[in-house]
């Protein structure tokens, strides 16, 4: 058993402390390093408030977060968390600071105190992950949302930290933006050992995660493997969620009566289920 | 079949004259029909954004023309306001729009500079506010201390409330979670089959452009791909993955099946529904 790099303990958040409503209820969630967790819910379920407390842009009402056994209550170790733990937002506009895609990306490595080659070398790299070096002297007000949302994340691979926290980053991309983006991810964390916490509405973005935990109105509903939790699909439904399309037609077909017991994770898995149930049934007209 | 929206040969250069000029629209002609559901989908920076800006004279065409009604937007200068009445926009992200101190003065906004009286704004508001499911309890609250999809909801009221012949949306969804994404969308199907106004949207959800459109334009680097019934558009996958899109997964499903040797199966199956129902009947 490795330790565990992010830790919420029993958290419990309020943004107005004079109102009952908490934003997120009793949350406790364990993320080893090099993992891969994702993080779903519903509009207003509290994942990006959970986002918020692992770089201790905000702190607990109750409870207690630790990164990388640094506790986020602790004033000094804040901007050494925030070096330990990025964020990427939902909306770009605000986290670009440059009118230069590439001054951009620079930003925070150069708030870091790197040399300027190493710097070069990072926004270089950085740039190419997300397809948008090619447009590193474009002037960052001419792209669009999508391409703003590649500049965004690049700034922080700049700066290099051991984890990335992604918060409904994909919602503004087109299909191969979403692609490029998931695929940069899914390299970062099996190839560079990136620990990764995507937030999102979408099962079809969770899937690519080793671990899922479930958010419902602040608490957490449901935590689990892939393939436990794409099981549950009334619960899903419950929790305004919907399963990737391969999932939700399977589903369907139970619902019609016919008899296949699988739960399919992607579309390969979902064809070669079809096939077999088309075959049998033909042998079986034959018959 | 009458025609709505007709653009010819629009095209739209950015920063036009200086070093940094950039073609967003480049020589579009398409004709909208009336009381059509039309989906616009292309990669980011296609032009999307910049060609629905045009329909309702929010931009001027470098050059071509844009006729609403049959008429030429720009014909008159003094008869482009008139024309943001008749073609509604919902813009991305459009919780950034709301400005008013409450809800309800927001929604009233647009009718009320449309020379209509008192009552009248007032019944179009709560007509719109009917239609987009809103709760009326927060019609007083400032339109900053409720919900994201209540915000886009008061937004899409706002447009409504103007009662558009033309409604165009501009990535609806974006950021919505499925739910709300279903709600919202099954709410403006069901006010176009009362109304029967014209929808125009664009999405990067090729779900909802499978399950809801017509018809789709398809725009690449600004220019016109493909327009066609939206079967029709989704059966050439190979294109449109190489113009940074997609198909949705289920009709990947049954194309790879059609190939396995699966014959009888029909050759562009849309959404599950469809999926189901080809299924079930054999």
């Amino acid at each position: 058993m490795t330790e565990n790099f992010i830790e919420m303990k029993n958290v419990s958040f309020k943004y107005n402390i004079n109102e009952d409503h908490c934003a997120i209820k009793n949350v406790n969630i364990e993320i080893k390093k090099g993992e891969f967790v994702a993080i779903v819910g519903h509009n207003g379920s509290g994942k990006s408030t959970i986002a918020k407390h692992l770089n201790a842009m905000i702190l607990p009402t109750r409870g207690r977060v630790f990164v990388g056994g640094m506790d986020t209550h602790d004033e000094d170790k804040t901007y050494k968390i925030r070096c330990t733990v990025g964020v990427v937002l939902q909306n770009p506009d605000n986290q670009i600071v440059s009118i230069i895609v590439e001054d951009d990306v620079a930003f925070g490595p150069e708030n870091l105190g790197i040399k300027p080659e190493e710097i070069r070398k990072r926004v270089d790299f950085a740039l190419k992950s997300v397809g948008m070096y090619e447009m590193r002297k474009e002037f960052v007000s001419r792209l669009s949302g999508g391409q703003k949302q590649r500049v965004a994340i690049a700034g922080i691979l700049a700066m290099n930290p051991d984890c990335i926290i992604f918060d409904e980053s994909t919602s503004m991309l087109d299909p191969k933006g979403k692609n490029e983006v998931l695929k940069a991810l899914l390299d970062l964390n099996k190839n560079q050992g990136m620990t990764v916490v995507l937030i999102t509405h979408f099962m079809e973005e969770a899937v690519l995660a080793d671990k899922i935990f479930i958010m419902k109105n602040g608490e957490i509903a449901a935590n689990g493997n892939k393939r436990d939790i794409f099981s549950e699909f009334s619960l899903l439904e419950s929790c305004n969620l919907s399963l990737p399309q391969p999932a939700k037609l399977i589903s369907s077909l139970r619902k019609e009566g016919m008899d296949i017991p699988q739960n399919p994770l992607n579309k390969d898995e979902c064809v070669d289920i079809l096939d077999k149930f088309l075959s049998s049934k033909l042998r079986a007209n034959e018959l | 079949m009458s025609v709505a929206i007709e653009t010819q040969n629009l095209t739209f250069h950015y920063l036009k004259g200086t070093r940094l000029q950039k073609t967003a629209v480049n020589n579009v002609s398409v004709k909208f029909n009336k009381y059509e559901i039309i989906a616009i989908i292309g990669h980011t920076g296609s032009g999307k954004s910049s060609f629905i800006q045009h329909l309702n004279g929010l931009l001027k065409p470098s050059s071509g023309k844009v006729f609403v009604n049959g008429e030429d937007i720009w014909k008159n200068r003094t008869n482009v306001r008139n024309v943001r009445f008749k073609v509604g926009v919902v813009f991305q992200q459009p919780e950034y729009q709301l400005f008013e101190d409450t809800i309800y003065k927001d929604i009233a906004f647009g009718p009320s500079n449309m020379g209509i009286s008192d009552e009248e704004v007032k019944n179009r508001v709560e007509e719109a506010v009917k239609f987009v499911g809103l709760n009326r309890k927060i019609l007083n609250e400032s339109p900053f201390d409720v919900s994201g999809g209540e915000k886009r909801k008061a937004v899409i009221a706002g447009v409504v409330a103007m009662d558009p012949d033309v409604l165009i949306l501009d990535e609806l969804t974006a950021g919505l979670d499925p739910f709300s994404r279903d709600d919202i969308f099954s709410r403006v199907i069901n006010y176009h089959k009362i109304r029967k106004n014209t929808v125009i949207f664009t999405s990067h959800n090729m779900d909802e452009v499978a399950s809801f459109a017509e018809k789709v334009l398809v725009l690449n680097k600004g220019e016109v791909a493909m327009f066609d019934k939206t079967s029709e558009v989704f059966s050439r996958a190979e294109e449109l993955k190489s113009m940074s899109l997609s198909v949705p997964e289920v009709t990947v499903i049954f194309s790879r099946l059609k190939k396995m040797g699966h014959k009888n199966l029909p050759d562009c199956v849309l959404d599950i529904e469809g999926a189901v129902k080809t299924l079930c009947s054999r």
